[in-house]
């Protein structure tokens, strides 16, 4: 587990005691951790409450997109997925919005884990990952993406009536400082 | 947060069976950079403008050279109260040949056009590669219509963050 994931899960309860302890015994000695952590702090009061209020304001497009879904057909590349973490994923359609984080196991995956178009929701499965689109013509989308053995999140970022995707890398690279 | 965010994907996501359309990778072997052109090559009716910004929160604001741009003025890239642009490139967009452009933190970008579509949309892959080979975001594939742009942030650099800002534009 990388440090986003641990601190992810410390703030979230979710380590037992002794990861805890640890954890925060890193905290107290590594600027970089408080970074992250005060980068996601940042995250849950700004990006949430966005998503949150896009999900309330979404229109229930589940049933033809799940009926595009499934018409489409399986591939065989995509038993290679082993593990996919949606992290968030919010709106349909033109008040599109989508968010989610994926993670390959394997270094040497080159197959790409996960598709999203704009204004589609993305489940979480071991595999295959789903696909869906819910526009024709989106103007831009993100159709498909390969984090390799690293993470990161998609969604999309709106002004007035354009969204424009935004494919956001988790780099735990010297002088860390993004904001997720 | 994780709890908070998977509940928002259980408002509207579907967990459907059926699989992406994984397309192919990139050409193993890529055949050129933005600057070498070969004398022969089939002109470009399309290319991939590159903006490279360097987000801080070093008090300067936004670089008036970045033009109008919304999107950094919404969360999350409203973290950062200062956006420079250190580079803008066009990547001409011909099928098979591949362009490749130097991030300022020694990785490398790599465009491709994988299909012209119509109504002046296409399909492209980037990927970004580290110094020795190893690969940092292995392939994004994009289908965008001339004059959309796609954002890809967050690589760490000198205290900020990289954002990569590319546009589909006609050459």
């Amino acid at each position: 587990m990388n440090r986003q994931l641990r601190a992810m899960a410390w703030r979230d309860g979710e380590l037992d005691a002794d990861e805890t302890a640890r954890f925060e015994a890193d905290l107290a000695r590594d600027p970089e951790l408080v970074a992250i952590v005060r980068a996601l702090d940042r995250l849950d009061a700004e990006l949430v409450p966005v998503l949150a209020a896009r999900v309330q304001a979404a229109p229930d497009l589940s049933g033809p997109i799940l009926a595009r879904v499934r018409a489409e057909p399986v591939r065989p590349g995509m038993s290679r997925l082993a593990r996919v973490i949606p992290l968030a994923a919010a709106g349909l359609a033109a008040a599109a919005a989508a968010a989610f984080a994926l993670r390959a196991p394997e270094p040497s995956q080159h197959a790409p884990i996960a598709s999203v178009s704009q204004g589609v929701a993305v489940s979480a499965a071991p595999e295959p990952v789903a696909v869906a689109q819910a526009d024709d013509d989106p103007g831009v989308a993100i159709e498909s993406v390969d984090f390799g053995s690293g993470e990161g999140t998609i969604f999309m970022v709106s002004e007035g009536e354009s969204d424009t995707p935004v494919v956001w890398l988790n780099d735990d690279g010297p002088g860390s400082g993004a904001p997720l | 947060m994780f709890k908070q965010l998977v509940a928002l994907i259980a408002a509207v996501t579907l967990a459907a069976p059926a699989a992406a359309d994984v397309g192919s990778t990139p050409s193993p072997a890529a055949s050129g950079s933005g600057q070498e052109e070969p004398k022969d090559a089939p002109a470009a009716v399309y290319a991939a403008e590159v903006m490279v910004l360097h987000a801080t929160n070093s008090h300067k604001g936004i670089d008036e050279r970045i033009g109008k741009m919304p999107e950094l003025q919404r969360p999350p890239f409203s973290s950062y109260d200062s956006y420079e642009l250190l580079s803008k490139q066009r990547l001409p967009l011909v099928k098979d040949d591949p362009k490749t452009m130097d991030l300022p933190n020694g990785r490398v970008l790599k465009t491709a056009l994988r299909e012209v579509l119509p109504k002046d949309v296409v399909r492209i892959s980037a990927s970004i590669n580290q110094p020795k080979g190893r690969q940092f975001l292995p392939l994004l594939e994009v289908k965008a219509k001339v004059g959309q742009a796609f954002i890809v942030a967050g690589q760490s650099y000198k205290g900020g963050i990289l954002v990569l800002v590319i546009r589909v534009v006609k050459p």
